[in-house]
């Protein structure tokens, strides 16, 4: 029998059994779409629950920031959330709170915040099954910084070394001229308060007179006025547009004309507390020359960067003239080397379930 | 009983059903891909922006160098070739962030397609807040 003659008689079969594979089909076809559905929108409902995940520790950090300089939260939060095209009523208005947060955003009072994000979002290939919609949750707790980086202070590299090998005192003045300790080891050195200014250094060359100058955002003066050192000397105090650091071996200029008082009042409104650890530099010791082409500033170079714990706001916390603090480690000559807990002190994502407090 | 006729007859009607589930499926594997590609930008652009707003100027290392050394690359499924651009953070060593402004990385990226007429592309974005 040939091949038409076999097809032939498959198709002229009784009458029953006609049309069973259309059956088979039709069957097959509903089940390999809920499948492939399956399989597409949980690609979908993985992906969506990342986004929104994402969204949110954006929200929760810019909330977070902007608290910490003042500003309003929520209208940064949703600033932000607008930039990355998320719709005003993922994020508001709040439901829940704590951990059962499901939208908006909350503070928890110990400088954490709490952001959730969720929609329903449309289903492709499931909604042959019935199911038009699948729920997408995100939601972040960060942290905002209180303080952190590297402060504008510099310490002598003699005062660190006999701090490492346990030479009195324990505890001494880094910021703010005390009468009592020498902030620089030279006579040059007196019109040293141990502010230093970060934004403008001299790179290191052969030439003593500073031929190559190098400044970062926000300066655009140079040199910059006297108002505009002090302001980013607070600044960088309160950890604003400052995130520079300085290298071993540059030079920066020391900040002059400025109270003791003023120095140590910008510290302490940059929400730094006795117990804080405070990254500084090292100089060594020496206070140089005013440079005519360096701003005409006393300047000193760093060696390295050293830890130190805040111990007292002199003469008292109202009317602070200078800041005493103890040694914890150093000398260090790189970001990399300086503990984790001490520098990484940013504005972060923390866990959701973190119970107790903040781990610094 | 089966027969004569019969026999055969499941394995024919397999046979033409068979390939049409097979197409049903194959289709869905390039939006998969998409899909899982999205994915991928979305997150290498959070870690991306998240990087720049923590970026530390040390005059050695510009903004761009620091991002592009502490995300890890996304691995694209049937991926050709991307780029991402984050903005402002230049490859300049001299520049220094804005705090409080925001910063912008965009992924874009091209994939080939197994089924469908490609090649397809596509573009997540984050934006995130300097510190």
């Amino acid at each position: 029998m040939n091949a038409w003659l076999k097809t032939k008689a498959f198709l002229s079969r009784r009458e029953g059994e006609r049309g069973q594979v259309l059956v088979i089909l039709a069957f097959g076809l509903v089940f390999l779409a809920a499948l492939v559905g399956l399989m597409i929108d949980a690609a979908i409902y993985t992906t969506n629950n990342l986004i929104a995940h994402n969204n949110a520790s954006v929200g929760c950090i810019t909330a977070a920031e902007a608290y910490r300089r003042g500003g309003n939260p929520s209208t940064a939060f949703a600033n932000i959330m607008t930039a990355n095209g998320v719709t005003a009523s993922v994020y508001s208005p709040n439901e829940g709170s704590g951990l059962t947060l499901t939208r908006g955003l909350e503070n928890s009072g110990d400088m954490s915040w709490r952001a959730a994000l969720a929609w329903e979002e449309p289903t492709s290939f499931l909604s042959i099954v019935g199911i038009r919609t699948m729920p997408i949750r995100g939601r972040a707790r960060c942290v905002g910084r209180d303080s952190g980086g590297l402060a504008p202070i510099a310490v002598r590299e003699s005062a660190v070394q006999d701090s490492l090998t346990g030479i009195p005192p324990d505890e001494y003045t880094i910021l703010g001229r005390d009468p009592s300790w020498d902030l620089a080891d030279v006579e040059s050195g007196t019109n040293f308060r141990g502010a230093v200014f970060m934004h403008i250094w001299c790179v290191p060359s052969g030439d003593p007179n500073c031929p190559d100058i190098r400044v970062f955002y926000p300066l655009t003066e140079d040199p910059p006025s006297a108002q505009t050192q002090k302001k980013l000397v607070a600044d960088c105090f309160n950890g604003i547009n400052c995130s520079i650091w300085p290298p071993v071996s540059e030079r920066l200029p020391i900040v002059s004309g400025t109270s003791n008082n003023q120095l140590c009042k910008a510290f302490q409104n940059g929400g730094w507390q006795v117990g804080d650890k405070v990254a500084v530099i090292v100089f060594d010791g020496t206070v140089y020359s005013p440079d005519p082409t360096f701003g005409n500033w006393e300047n000193v170079a760093v060696i390295g960067y050293a830890v130190y714990e805040i111990r007292e706001f002199l003469p008292n916390d109202n009317t602070c003239n200078y800041v005493t603090a103890h040694l914890v480690g150093g000398i260090y000559h790189s970001l990399e080397e300086i503990p984790a807990d001490v520098i990484l002190l940013r504005s972060r994502e923390i866990s959701w379930d973190y119970g107790g407090s903040i781990p610094w | 009983m089966v027969t004569r006729k019969e026999k055969g007859q499941g394995l024919t009607e397999f046979a033409l059903v068979v390939p049409i589930l097979l197409m049903f499926l194959l289709f869905a594997i390039d939006p998969s891909f998409k899909v899982v590609n999205i994915a991928l930008g979305k997150y290498y652009t959070f870690q991306a922006a998240r990087e720049a707003s923590i970026f530390l100027a040390d005059g050695t290392h510009s903004c761009d160098s620091w991002v592009r050394n502490h995300v890890s690359e996304p691995t694209l499924l049937m991926g050709t070739a991307w780029t991402l651009a984050i903005t402002p953070c230049p490859a300049d060593p001299s520049w220094s962030q804005v705090s409080g402004s925001t910063v912008t990385a965009t992924f874009d990226w091209t994939q080939n397609t197994v089924w469908w007429h490609g090649p397809w592309t596509g573009q997540m974005s984050t934006r995130d807040v300097f510190q």
